[in-house]
């Protein structure tokens, strides 16, 4: 069975991220064929040069393994639209936010020239979800009401106290998805049974485990062909531009 | 052995969907299930509805196996008087071993008159006082950390060891008040990785939330985040039961 990571963080182990070569390792001992990968925190929140540089070194060093989504700080303004179309023109597929780290609200209208680039270039942006108060659901949802045409990520499925919202937001946006690393099998589960074409299998590691994430989506997830959706079909739909 | 800390009877459709009220039975069987010799439970009911009926309910099914069980009292403060009434109630006539409050689903602030009292019956009584902690705007961890330092003889359980973003501020507060213990339920394994490395090891319990969702999968979920994220076979040990023991012996 095919299956693919939609988050996964590289990078310096003290900063929230893992060295390449630990993840691919992870990888395979797995059977997981690709992961998506983006850059730490520190990265995420200042360097983002550096960061977009680790994540395309290691996706062009393997290319069958990773999918990168670049990171830019919104804060940066124009520097940040130009890095992000560099990045993209470069082979990088997707937008990563981490508001908390970054310090914005995810309505915030200072995004609107980073989601115009996304809307021109299909690429799907994820959101780090569940931390009040900069990072919930329905403050998501807000751009994803505005950007019809893009695919907004949920990360987390608004976590352990935002799920709600998460389900929420996913109900009333068809452009809504739910990434399921760090939540529990039960709401994985509900996830599921509400919108299965809509949830994406994430580990978030390394903040946890790979095969603890994937035992609870198998959990959670009994019917093959469902389980297949939420493992790789889902996500190769909105990577490839479609709902 | 296993001492789960924070557990829930499910006794209505307050925090999920409801099939049917649970008896001393079915619970026993569940101990079995997970390997547990006690659990230390608190009514949803309580947190919601007739605190007086739910308390009394609990005390109800759980009276012929005591010693499996060990009863949290809720009542939501913001009924005042009638709330501290019924935690004293609880304490004398039912025997009960702690209170269990939970600002977010029932209002109230660390900062009510209604918490101040509270807090001196817990130490009148001797009990832990187990908070839900890691949900703003009213459980935040370190609003229940300013808890523990205004009131040193009481003893208080941070419920989530700071939940999703927090287990930084938990640590730290655990190691810097000599009355809290950090209940680890519902952290990543990376947090549980470090809760455990920079915690004093003598403050951590272990806790399913089990009875906050309709299947068991909740308490192998919590279960196994500390089997991935510890190591330390004898920090396990005290993290399952050790600790547990301890805090209830001290509440004795």
């Amino acid at each position: 069975m095919k299956i693919i990571d939609a988050h996964c963080v590289i990078g310096d182990p003290g900063r929230g991220g893992a060295a390449p070569g630990v993840l691919l390792e992870n990888m395979r001992r797995n059977n997981v064929a690709k992961a998506i990968i983006v850059a730490d925190d520190a990265c995420a929140a200042v360097d983002n040069e550096e960061g977009n540089r680790t994540v395309l070194n290691a996706v062009e060093k393997h290319q069958s393994e990773f999918i990168g989504f670049a990171t830019v700080n919104p804060w940066y303004g124009k520097k940040a639209a130009e890095m992000l179309r560099t990045y993209v023109s470069r082979g990088l597929c997707g937008l990563y936010f981490k508001s908390t780290v970054q310090g914005f609200m995810p309505d915030d209208k200072m995004l609107f020239p980073l989601l115009d680039i996304c809307e021109e270039h299909s690429l799907p942006v994820y959101f780090h979800t569940g931390t009040p108060v900069n990072a919930l659901p329905f403050s998501v949802m807000a751009q994803a009401q505005r950007y019809k045409k893009v695919n907004f990520i949920l990360g987390h499925m608004g976590a352990n106290d935002y799920v709600g919202d998460a389900y929420a937001a996913a109900a009333a946006c068809d452009n809504i998805y739910l990434e399921t690393s760090l939540n529990l099998t039960l709401l994985i589960r509900g996830a599921v049974q509400k919108r299965s074409e809509r949830v994406l299998f994430g580990s978030g590691s390394p903040r946890s485990c790979l095969e603890f994430e994937l035992k609870k989506v198998r959990e959670a997830v009994p019917q093959q062909a469902t389980l297949n959706m939420v493992l790789f079909g889902n996500i190769e739909r909105i990577l490839g531009g479609q709902k | 052995m296993i001492i789960d800390t924070h557990t829930h009877l499910l006794d209505g459709d307050w925090l999920c969907d409801f099939h049917e009220m649970p008896t001393a039975d079915s619970l026993l069987a569940a101990q079995e299930r997970f390997g547990v010799s006690q659990m230390w439970m608190s009514s949803t009911g309580a947190l919601a509805d007739d605190f007086t009926r739910y308390n009394r309910l609990l005390y109800d099914i759980t009276r012929h196996a005591a010693d499996r069980f060990v009863n949290f009292a809720s009542a939501s403060l913001y009924y005042g008087d009638r709330a501290i009434d019924e935690l004293k109630r609880c304490m004398e006539e039912y025997g009960f071993g702690g209170i269990k409050v939970h600002y977010w689903m029932q209002g109230s602030t660390v900062h009510s008159a209604a918490t101040a009292k509270m807090m001196e019956l817990s130490i009148r009584y001797n009990v832990p006082v187990l908070f839900h902690d890691g949900t703003p705007p009213t459980s935040e961890t370190l609003q229940i950390a300013y808890l523990a330092k205004c009131y040193p003889e009481a003893k208080v359980i941070l419920g989530h060891s700071g939940m999703f973003d927090t287990f930084c501020s938990a640590i730290d507060a655990c190691n810097l008040y000599d009355n809290i213990y950090l209940c680890i339920s519902a952290s990543p394994i990376a947090d549980v990785n470090e809760i455990c490395k920079n915690a004093r090891e003598d403050r951590l319990l272990f806790g399913s939330d089990y009875g906050a969702g309709p299947t068991e999968d909740v308490f192998w979920d919590r279960f196994d985040a500390i089997e991935y994220g510890c190591s330390d076979p004898a920090l396990k040990e005290m993290i399952f039961y050790k600790n547990a023991q301890a805090l209830i012996n001290k509440s004795q």
